[in-house]
């Protein structure tokens, strides 16, 4: 190096150099990221596009066009100047940025191969060998290998100038003496030391005794170590065909063959000769070999690894160059001895072994577990027969945990009773007891006249009417009657009761069952429509499936779901235990029936419609899970006896983002719920203003009674004066009042041409009962109904036409909203529209199914390119209706079909139109009139659009009748129009 | 280990008085330890909240925002943020080192009476005299609450988060524990007003005082009581309670200016801490040391264990 003043000049810069900082200047602050972009070397951004030229843009937005888009280019070729033969190259659609120095194909100076070294490319040194075999002189490649030209590169032609012999390495010549010290020395390596010396060159050392003082040799050659990165895709420790192994000739050396010794593996090869030398190959680590040769010959054993791993191939590093008595110390250890796989490249054995992860096992289920949730279907066993409920248990015992399973919440006051063994309680049996004494003979009075007017035969109630409502009116009076009353009324509270809380509890999951039944959504909610109307008389309903018990009991469960309202009354009605099958034909023949005998006074719900806040007017959201009493934990605190009967335990959901924020899953994962689940209960009830006796006997669950059930039981007893615990029983208390007008009504509905004054009277005597204790919206709801039926009996109803025929009727009540169906037959009459278009027509109008009639179609459709063809005949029905054509006669479409012979103007056609234009006033309906002798100069063609030119003012109408022997001057056509210049 | 462990010590009550703080801020009415217990949070009537050093009672930094008395505060594990809650029916969250208002959160319908950080200060829970606690979300923007624990039947006195539970102390003479990993609500009945509920150190049990004058220490799962603690005056005042820092002593402030000590196992007092002639309105036991604050009308005293060598510098008494 020449050490000049100056030394800046010489030094190599690499990289771009900063900018020179400037002391006053400010700081300047950093591009944000997004301000930094990539740009190319014409200043277009360099975005991101997809896999070609390395994911960045080409072209001219990625296309092959450019600015003013793609031309092709053009083949001329002549006689002449024939084109000359282009054959596409590569670079032909490369640019200059492919053939730049990052492009795919970078375009620089490179050696060629004759100005290279003697190194020849193996690949093709083989496809040489074997089209030299094929060939006619088998041996000719020997020739050419014989005599190879001596092909050397520049650099070793140089070096070799300059003294240098292959073999030898690059440097100042060294003595002997010196390097043998070194080596002997054990100088402490530091850091990476270069890989000791090989075996090759070891033996040269060892035998080399010789050493003269004043000698130099040429330094070692060495072979520099490469560290390669690891650019494939290959696993850690792969090697591919090493080429060098695979071919026979290891020409890559620069050898030539050796003709005079037959072990040259290529040449032996060559000549056909096969050895059993072979060097082993393993098969550890490395692709097969495909040598062609060897894939025939005769293998034995011994050219095979016995031991995995057992014999280290090269030099025992794997290419790891740490110093040598790590490596060695490393060997010894005990590990390493145990260790039998490959240590991969790069990689040591870990000094410390690593702690095994303690794995649990899962926790074990039980034999039993089904993977499946499965909801208890709500049967409705409290109106069956013990013995039928019992069965019905049974039945779906083995699908369902057993009843002793199911938690506190779950289990209903009976249940619970019969658990603990206790008695039922003794509390006011009947509403009835809760009237005042002259109320109840009212009442009584009331019946009696009744049973009276029943003695009367009734003809037509064996035959048609439902059955229920005349069978289930008991008899007040008499015990037993009102034992039958009492039971019905626990068991449709019970059932209401226990629908309600089910509802809530299987809220969420049938929210997703909602999805799959979208399909059919429709009729089921116009049956929810049409139970669930204000107005709907519900009392007596048909009985569909009364030969199939079980089917009825599902059916009456889903009608009084429906009947409360219920969106998923279907699906909660239906027997979990049933196939699929068999359910989804149930639920048709539900949804069914339920349409088909849908409450009969649906035609009055049309006069009401439902209010929007009765609801939160009259029910208020009360928390589920109500805390027990008050008075028992105050005395349990007097006593000091803090535990189970001051503390109250509830299901409480807290929010998904607080249990996020407080790291904690989800107790409740799905459930959608917020704090404690809340239920809606009637602010208002008839037994908020009731006096309710209270019992004797208060038995009292103490704490654990907090399920709303519970509250069933504790409301009989009712001690408490919350208003809360005494809400419970009114759904179910209420029924034996609907009862009680039900069977006003009933008795009002006896057919008796004599009575209609008592008919009027005793309904309206029950409402004002009812009115006393009912809400007025429920009030209202029962008095519509009552004043129906009393208005018209159903025995009327029933002698004028048949129950089914009358539900038929019904279904169209939608109509009578607008219309009566009187009026709607009226007005729907065939006949306004025969008068306009034939019946087939008008039918297939009004199906929609094709706006004209089949057969007309077809024949018009077999004209078609013909004169005949009308091409607006499948228009013609709409055109009726059309406002716009008003002028379009119905008489049009019999227009006998204008003659073949008819001169065929291009204007002719518009015959066709003329009911439209007919409201063009200048329109001359004699227009088609005109004698086809008439002149047909070539302006005589506006002769046919005269009516229309006819509100040109300077038209004159005698124009045509200019003889045609007038002066044919150039302008004379024109004269009139010029008149007003 | 080469040395035995030391003989454990007797555990020191925080009995000698350390340092007298006049806060200037009116009456005290709350006196907290940050999470490390390095500073002490004082909430005065005057609006102000205000940031000490407890090793040398200098003020480091005064917070005002609210719009009227500052009831409780809290800082967060961290120490980079502080909320605090007040008569104006806000809560507010400050940034510590700005003393600026990070976030005033409105909600409550009437004054809040505690607040709470949760152990990552990413919720904020606050009880009100409203009957509810609202849980704030700190991370996000949303001003209204994730979820409010409308259960109790009275104001909310007191209130405790630890890492899955929140505890709360109700007028109505409940104390409610959400098990959020269980999602659970436990409520125990004692029937006198609470005003004062805390967790005991190892989380297995809480201490509720009540208007009745008396502590109890109840079994957090079961709610079985474990320890009963009498003797103090509290009938009208809200006052605060707490355990020491080794579970091994209950303490509690008293309406007639002591603070007593009890025994946690035997229940009997272990020692009556003459602190002021008015009402020990708060105080705050140090989470690791024996060092106790006590807040009496406008001033806070800290005491310790064991008697500070130095002479008191330049804090007036």
């Amino acid at each position: 190096m020449a050490s000049d003043s100056d030394s800046d000049e010489d030094f190599v810069s690499y990289g771009t150099p900063l900018e020179p900082l400037e002391e006053d200047e400010p700081a300047r602050k950093p591009v944000p990221v997004h301000e930094q972009t990539v740009k190319d070397e014409k200043g277009r951004y360099k975005r991101f596009h997809g896999a070609f030229t390395g994911g960045f843009s080409a072209g001219y937005f990625n296309t092959v066009g450019s600015k003013e888009g793609w031309t092709p280019s053009t083949f001329v070729s002549s006689r002449q100047q024939k084109v000359e033969r282009q054959s596409a190259r590569p670079e032909d659609f490369m640019d200059e940025e492919d053939l730049g120095e990052h492009g795919i194909a970078p375009d620089q100076i490179t050696t060629t191969a004759d100005f290279g070294s003697g190194c020849i490319d193996p690949i093709q040194e083989k496809a040489r060998t074997l089209s030299a075999q094929s060939g006619p002189i088998p041996g000719d490649t020997l020739l050419h290998d014989l005599i190879a030209p001596a092909r050397t590169s520049v650099g070793v032609a140089l070096l070799r100038k300059m003294g240098w012999r292959e073999g030898q390495g690059v440097g100042p010549r060294v003595r002997k003496r010196k390097m043998h010290h070194k080596a002997d020395a054990g100088e402490r390596v530091y850091g990476c030391a270069l890989p000791p010396e090989g075996s090759a060159e070891s033996e040269g050392d060892s035998d080399d005794e010789f050493a003269p003082e004043d000698v130099t040799f040429a330094p070692r050659d060495v072979t520099p170590q490469v560290w390669v990165g690891k650019q494939d895709l290959h696993g850690l420790g792969y090697r591919g065909l090493d080429p060098s192994r695979a071919l026979p000739a290891h020409t890559s050396r620069g050898q030539h063959i050796n003709l005079f010794t037959l072990t040259s593996d290529s040449t032996s090869s060559l000549l056909g000769l096969s050895h059993s030398t072979h060097t082993r190959r393993g098969v550890a680590g490395q692709a097969f070999d495909e040598d062609d040769e060897s894939v025939y010959h005769r293998d034995s054993m011994s050219n095979y690894d016995s031991v995995l791993g057992g014999e280290e191939p090269g030099d025992g590093l794997y290419g790891w160059t740490a110093p040598q008595q790590y490596r060695s110390k490393s060997k010894d250890s005990k590990r390493d001895a145990a260790y039998l796989g490959k240590i991969l490249e790069g990689f040591t054995l870990a000094s410390n072994a690593e702690e095994p992860k303690t794995v649990f096992a899962p926790p074990v289920l039980p034999r039993d577990y089904r993977p499946l949730r499965r909801y208890r279907p709500l049967l409705d066993t409290s109106g069956l027969s013990p013995l039928l409920a019992a069965a019905l248990r049974d039945s779906r015992g083995h699908m369902t945990q057993p009843q002793q399973a199911i938690g506190r919440h779950q289990l209903d006051s009976a249940q619970r009773r019969e658990l603990l063994g206790e008695t039922s309680l003794q509390g006011p049996s009947s509403v009835f007891e809760l009237l005042r004494p002259e109320d109840q003979e009212k009442l009584s009075s009331v019946r009696k006249a009744a049973d009276g007017r029943r003695d009367v035969p009734e003809p037509s109630s064996q035959s048609g009417g439902p059955p229920e409502g005349r069978r289930g009116v008991p008899d007040l009076t008499s015990q037993s009657g009102r034992a039958a009353v009492v039971a019905a009324a626990k068991a449709s509270a019970l059932q209401a009761l226990s629908s309600r809380f089910q509802g809530r509890q299987q809220g969420a999951p049938e929210g997703q069952s909602g999805a799959m039944e979208g399909h059919k959504g429709a009729p089921e909610s116009q049956a929810l429509a049409a139970w669930s109307a204000p107005t709907a008389d519900t009392t007596n309903t048909f009985k569909p499936f009364d030969k199939n018990p079980h089917k009825q009991a599902r059916y009456d469960q889903y009608v009084s779901l429906l009947r409360q309202g219920h969106k998923d009354a279907l699906e909660r009605s239906l027997d979990v235990c049933m196939t699929e099958w068999e359910r989804g034909r149930e639920r048709e023949e539900f949804v069914r029936a339920a349409l088909l005998y849908k409450p009969s006074s649906s035609a009055l719900s049309t006069r009401f419609t439902r209010s929007t806040h009765t609801e939160d007017d009259s029910s208020v959201e009360v928390t589920q899970d109500a805390e027990s009493d008050v008075n028992d934990k105050e005395s349990a605190v007097k006593m000091k006896m803090f535990g189970k009967l001051t503390r109250d335990t509830f299901q409480w959901y807290p929010h998904t983002l607080l249990c996020k924020r407080f790291n904690i899953p989800d107790p409740y994962p799905g459930s959608g719920v917020v704090g404690m689940p809340k239920v809606k209960r009637d602010r208002f009830s008839v037994f908020n203003f009731l006096t309710v006796n209270e019992s004797p006997t208060a038995a009292h669950s103490p704490a654990s009674s907090s399920s709303g059930d519970a509250e069933c039981s504790k409301a009989a007893e009712a001690g408490r004066r919350s208003r809360w615990d005494v809400t419970a029983p009114p759904a179910g208390q209420e029924d034996p009042l609907t009862q009680l007008l039900t069977q006003a009504r009933n008795q009002a509905s006896v057919p008796t041409h004599t009575h209609t004054t008592a008919e009027g009277r005793n309904p309206v005597l029950g409402v004002t009962f009812a009115a006393s204790v009912m809400t007025r919206a429920r009030f209202q709801s029962v008095m519509t109904r009552a004043w129906f039926q009393s208005v018209m009996t159903r025995a009327r109803f029933q002698s004028v036409m048949t129950r089914a025929w009358f539900q038929s009727v019904m279904t169209r009540a939608r109509f009578q909203s607008v219309m009566t169906r009187a009026r709607f037959q009226s007005v729907m009459t065939r006949a306004r529209f025969q008068s306009v278009m034939t019946r087939a027509r008008f039918q297939s109008l009004l199906w929609n199914i094709h706006l004209s009639d089949l057969k007309g179609d077809q024949q018009n459709d077999l004209q078609k390119g013909k004169l005949y063809h009308n091409r607006l005949f499948r228009l013609q029905p709409l055109l009726g209706h059309c406002s716009a054509c008003s002028a379009y006669s119905p008489c049009w479409a019999t227009v006998p079909p204008v003659p073949p012979t008819a001169p065929a103007g291009p204007l002719f056609r518009l015959f066709r139109l003329q009911p439209l234009l007919g409201h063009c006033s200048a329109y001359s309906p004699c227009w088609a009139t005109v004698p086809r002798a008439a002149p047909a100069g070539p302006l005589f063609r506006l002769f046919r659009l005269q009516p229309l030119l006819g509100h040109c003012s300077a038209y004159s109408p005698c124009w045509a009748t200019v003889p045609p022997t007038a002066p044919a001057g150039p302008l004379f056509r024109v004269q009139p129009l010029l008149g007003h210049i | 280990m080469a040395f035995p462990q030391p003989r454990p010590q007797p555990p020191q009550l925080p009995r000698h008085l350390h340092r007298t703080i006049d806060c200037q801020q009116g009456a005290v009415r709350a006196v907290r330890f940050n999470a490390d217990g390095n500073y002490l949070l004082s909430c005065g009537s005057d609006k102000s909240l205000k940031l000490w050093s407890v090793s040398r009672g200098t003020l480091l930094k005064t917070y005002s925002g609210h719009g009227y008395e500052v009831l409780d505060a809290d800082g967060s594990y961290d120490n980079s943020q502080l909320c605090s809650c007040s008569s104006d029916k806000t809560v507010i969250l400050w940034d510590v080192a700005s003393g600026q208002v990070t976030r005033k959160l409105r909600g409550h319908v009437g004054k809040v009476n505690c607040v709470q950080f949760n152990d990552e200060a990413s919720v904020i829970l606050s009880g009100s005299i409203d009957g509810t606690v609202r849980c704030w979300d700190t991370r996000s923007r949303r001003m209204e609450p994730i979820q409010v624990l409308d259960e109790a039947r009275d104001g909310v006195s007191s209130l405790k988060v630890s890492e899955h539970e929140v505890l709360t102390g109700s007028v109505d003479g409940r104390v409610r524990h959400y098990d959020l990993r269980m999602g659970q609500l436990h409520v125990d009945f004692i029937g006198s007003p609470i005003t004062c509920v805390c967790f005991t150190q190892d989380g297995q049990c809480t201490l509720s005082s009540t208007l009745d004058s008396t502590l109890r220490l109840l079994d957090k799962s079961t709610g079985e009581m474990l320890g009963e603690y009498t003797g103090h005056q509290n009938k009208s005042y809200k006052m605060d309670c707490s355990l020491s820092n080794k579970d091994t002593h209950v303490v509690s402030c008293s309406e007639e200016g002591h603070v007593y000590y009890w025994d946690l196992v035997e229940g009997s007092v272990a020692l009556k801490l003459p602190v002021g002639k008015g009402v020990v309105q708060s105080l705050s036991f140090h989470p690791t040391d024996p060092l106790l604050l006590t807040a009496t009308e406008g001033r806070v005293q800290v005491w310790g264990g064991e008697p500070l060598e130095t002479s008191e510098d330049g804090t007036e008494t």
